[in-house]
Formats: C-alpha cells, structure tokens, sequence
C-alpha cells in the first residue's frame, strides 16, 4: 500500500478551495499553509497567460527530507506517508532545506502571541488546533491520516470543486489513481532529482 | 604595564563578556518563548546568522586545531590549541539557539539517523573539541602520550570535520545555491586560512612573524580569491538556475556585502602582505573575510527557494528576480539574533580570557593580546 495522487493541472481553476479545506482540516499556525495553489504569469502583455499549480508534500519515496533528518524525526509510515515525530524533531530545519518543494514548514511563532485575528484572543477552533503544531517544530502535509484512518479521502482531495485530484493506492495497478497516472503519462514534479515523489501531474507547469 | 593592572582590566573584560552574555541569553530566551519579530528566519530563509556563525567558528577550530597538532614551539601551540577547542565549543553553542528545541539536543548524540549528514559535523566536531582538549592538556602538563596521540588524530578529524559540513550542503536538493561541489573546497581552503589568520595574529602579537606564516596566509587568500574568481566565472557563463545565485550576489541585495568581502577580506589583506605592511591589520582583516564569507554562503542558499518552478511564479510577499525566477526577500538577521550571536563571542572570548592565563601559568589573556597589539603598534 502506497498512498499517492494525481493532480489534473487542465481542471485546476485555481480556486484555493483545496488551501482552506487544509487550514480547516489542520488548523495550522497563522501564515502557514500546508496545501498550496501557486500561480504562474506566462508569456508577454498583451499574451499573457495565467496558470494554476497546486502543491503540497509530494510524501517522496525516495524523501530527501527524511535522509537528512538527523534525528529520525522525519519517517515513513507503512502506507508512504512522510510524517514527522514531533517528540523526536529538535527544530533544526534541514529538512526545509532538504525538500525541493517547499513543502515543510516551521512553527516559528506562538499561535497565542499570532493569532489568526491580529489583537484578538484565539478563537476557539485554533485553541484545539493549536496542540498539533507546537512551537519549534517542522511541521508537513500529513495526508490527513486521521481522516484516511476514518475511511475517508485527504481533505484537499474532497473539497476540489472540480475533481482535479485523484487519491488512492499506488501499489494498486487497477486503483483509479494507478489507472489515471498510465493513461495520462502524468509525471511527478523533479522526477530528475530522484525523489520518487507519491504526487503526479497531468499538464504542464 | 603591571600585573595588576592587566588583572583588572581583565576582569573588566570577564564582567563586560558576562554582560553581552546575559543579554545574549535573554535575546534567546524571547526567540525560544515564539515571540512575533523575534526573528527575521523564516521558511524562505530557514537558516541565517546562527549557521554563519557555526561555520565561521568551525573552520577556525578546525585549521587552528589542525597547526597547534603539528607545530613544534609548545607555547604557541598550546594558545593555538585552547582557541582552537574553544572555537570548537563556539560553534557547537551557536547551533543551539538555532534549534526549536534545544532540550531534545541529546538525540542527535544518542539517537541519531546515522544516514544525515548532519550528524558526521556533530561526531566530528565533537572528536575534534575532545581531542583539543586532551592536546591542551597534554601540552600544558607536558604530558607526552596525549600530546601524541592528538597529533595523531587531529590532523585527520579536522579535515574531516569541514568536508562532512561541506557534504552536508552540497547534497540538499531543495537549495540550488549550495549545491555546487567548489564548495568542498571553499571550505577547505577557509579553515585553513583561518587557522593560518590566528597563527598569524598570535605571532604578530609575539613581534614573531615568520616568513613562512605570512606566505601561507597570502597564498590561502589568493586561493580563496581564485576560488571566489571561478564561482563568479562559472556562474557568468553558465544559463541554468544554479548560477542564479552567484548572480545575485553580484547585483542584488547582498552585493554591498559580498562586494565588501572581496575588497576588505581578500584584496587588501594580500596587498598589505604582499607589500609587508600591517600584518596584524592584514590577519584580522583576512579573518573578516571569512566571516561575512560564510554569512554570504547561508544566504546563498535561500535565495531561490523555488528552484525551477520558480519561473514566471507569482507569490505574493516575494519578488521575482534575475531572469524571471522568484527570488526571498533579502533576509537581514533580526536585532535579537545579533544579541544572540554576539553572546556567542562573548562566551568565546570569556572562555579564552579565563583559560590562556591558566593552562600557560602566565598572563596571555586577552588584555595581553591587545596590549602587546598597542606596542607592536601597526607598521
Ligand atoms: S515533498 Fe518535501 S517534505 Fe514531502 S516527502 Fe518530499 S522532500 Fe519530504
Ligand atoms: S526540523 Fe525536525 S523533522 Fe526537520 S530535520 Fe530537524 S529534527 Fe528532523
């Protein structure tokens, strides 16, 4: 079993839906976003083109985050996901280093001190969030593994307006995802850096 | 001047390295608390000033080490040899305000992932201050069989010790700036130079310069420049985004400073050597050099987070730079991080000051070091 997805760039309408099923699902720390969705401006005035590029951990299989971890803080799980210990993470930040795709972040600031309403107490949401991302710790997409352990899809993938993300098992040659990633030639992002990363995308970038 | 004299100006300097310390640790403490501003590091710019410093005191240890383990006069040496070791606890303090959580420290020790990187620097760093240690004492109780067998073990682990830092950077695919392998032997060619520069130092205090010190260091800074000349020329002539940058560097926010190191760190040193004028001006001035050196080379690294993607990317708090690619904002230490960073060298000189005098049974400390610098005056 290896958790992975498709990511269709052609349906991406840049929405950012899947950004704040992420911050809901997470409830990460003030300015920090797990699920991404970059823009690109392509081509010259009055030829210009706007595109769409969602990003989060691409849960490498091959994760240079991982190797570098010095403390085994960073880990693979039995179903591919790249997690991190936080009792193990002494917040030395080679891993942010590490990863090509900008997908590890860092609990810089106290969420009390930084609350998401500047001058205001926290709300009660990011008071129950907030036990998850302590200060001085990396912190990564966890493929929402709660919900996966709920029998559910990540919360990215159940939010997308327009279906873009396909989700499932890898390892399964008949998985839809599997299916999706043959019949579109859909390519991980930095394939040349051998990181096997789990996430693939179909349309250019 | 009297004993007395420089025993209380020495004392003057205790109490003002136990001051710049306090500070330093309360600065640290308000960075550890997640206090908004504490810090100018950011996801960006993981790494800053705490690494620079890291490297700079690394690449002093190692090549002091390195001289004090193969010399012959024992009293230079042994001054070589306790502001080597020291160095080398410097470095390992200036990576702890640099961790989330300096508590769990222990792991990289006790539980580590033996396939990073980073833990050959810990392992090596941690042989090289032990073995500082035992040549401190084996030199200052004439103890003949720790003198020798330091001498045996620190020439390997102090070459060891940079190249494992250099391996460290130079495999991190996610930071095109480090990734070029020039830098192994920027490293090596640093800490020698900054263990020749202390050589140097202490001999011109001594009005002792050799020859040959003084050869040695206008060579290492000439090998340094060569080696600065060949990264700027690989990156003018190469189109691909790892010699973006050495580019910016060139034009952008950091030139003043990179500018600054090649003027003030390289060019002059070699001419007051090569013209035999200023040789204290000419040492600590190449020891400059390779502090801003290391700070340019952590920044280098965060310029273009993005790698390739970063083409045409639009993200709003940053800036697109040289050819279109997204570049960081310019990242500028925070005014706690340099409380922290100069409590850093206060612990360096603190440790000094107290120590030289000890181990040599005479008054070397830093109030020597700078009263001897005003008599040799600057010639
Ligand atoms: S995308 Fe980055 S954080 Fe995620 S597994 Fe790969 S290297 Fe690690
Ligand atoms: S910050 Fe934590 S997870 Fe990241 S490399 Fe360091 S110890 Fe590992």
């Amino acid at each position: 079993m290896r958790y992975g997805m498709l990511i269709d760039l052609s349906k991406c309408i840049g929405c950012a839906a899947c950004v704040m099923a992420c911050k809901v699902e997470n409830g990460t720390l003030t300015g920090v976003y797990w699920c991404n969705v970059y823009t690109k401006e392509i081509g010259k005035y009055p030829r210009v083109k706007k595109r769409t590029m969602p990003s989060a951990c691409m849960h490498c299989t091959n994760a240079p985050c991982v190797k570098a971890c010095p403390t085994g803080a960073s880990y693979h799980t039995e179903e591919g996901l790249v997690l991190v210990d936080y009792d193990k993470c002494i917040g030395c930040r080679v891993c942010l280093n590490a990863c090509p795709y900008n997908a590890r972040h860092y609990n810089f600031t106290d969420q009390r001190k930084n609350p998401y309403y500047e001058g205001m107490e926290m709300t009660p949401f990011e008071k129950v969030k907030n036990k998850n991302h302590p200060i001085g710790k990396a912190g990564k997409c966890i493929l929402c593994k709660d919900r996966l352990n709920d029998g559910k899809k990540p919360a990215c993938v159940q939010t997308c307006p327009t279906q873009c993300r396909i989700f499932g098992d890898l390892d399964e040659p008949n998985s839809e995802v599997s299916i999706a990633i043959r019949n579109n030639g859909a390519k991980p992002l930095y394939a040349h850096l051998g990181t096997k990363p789990s996430v693939y995308y179909i349309g250019s970038i | 001047m009297n004993t007395k004299k420089s025993g209380s100006k020495s004392s003057i300097i205790n109490i003002v390295c136990l001051v710049l310390l306090a500070v330093g640790i309360f600065a640290w403490s308000r960075e550890l608390a997640g206090n908004p501003g504490t810090t100018n590091l950011s996801e960006y710019a993981p790494w800053g000033l705490y690494i620079a410093l890291f490297l700079f005191f690394e690449a002093l240890c190692a090549g002091t080490l390195f001289i004090a383990a193969l010399g012959s006069n024992n009293l230079p040496r042994l001054k070589m040899a306790v502001i080597g070791t020291v160095s080398g606890v410097c470095a390992g303090i200036a990576i702890l305000p640099d961790l989330g959580s300096p508590l769990t420290v222990w792991r990289l020790l006790f539980a580590p992932n033996t396939s990073a990187p980073m833990i050959l620097d810990v392992w090596f760093l941690g042989l090289t201050v032990v073995f500082g240690i035992l040549l401190i004492l084996g030199l200052s109780g004439n103890k003949e069989g720790l003198t020798r067998l330091s001498r045996i073990v620190l020439p390997i682990v102090t070459i060891l010790l940079p190249l494992g830092t250099a391996w460290l950077f130079t495999t991190l695919p996610g930071k095109v700036g480090w990734s070029s392998s020039l830098e192994i032997g920027v490293f090596i060619a640093q800490a020698a130079l900054a263990g020749l520069c202390v050589l140097f130092i202490l001999q011109g205090i001594a009005k002792n310069v050799a020859n040959i010190t003084s050869k040695l260091v206008l060579a290492f800074l000439l090998i340094n420049l060569a080696l600065i000349i060949g990264e700027v020329g690989q990156a003018l002539y190469s189109s691909g985004i790892e010699a973006l940058p050495t580019k910016a560097l060139l034009r952008g926010g950091f030139a003043p400073i990179f500018w600054c190191q090649v003027i003030l760190g390289v060019i002059i040193p070699s001419i007051l050597l090569a013209m035999n004028k200023s040789p204290l001006i000419a040492g600590v001035l190449s020891l400059l050099g390779v502090v801003i050196t290391k700070y340019l080379f952590v920044v280098k690294g965060n310029i273009y987070p993005f790698l390739n993607i970063g083409e045409s990317l639009v993200v709003p708090e940053l800036g697109a730079g040289n050819e279109g690619y997204l570049m960081a904002p310019t990242y500028v230490p925070s005014g706690f991080e340099w409380l922290v960073g100069i409590g850093v060298f206060a612990l360096g000189v603190l440790l000094i000051n107290l120590l030289l005098p000890r181990v040599t049974n005479k008054q070397v400390g830093v109030i020597n070091i700078i009263q001897d610098i005003n008599q040799i005056g600057v010639n």
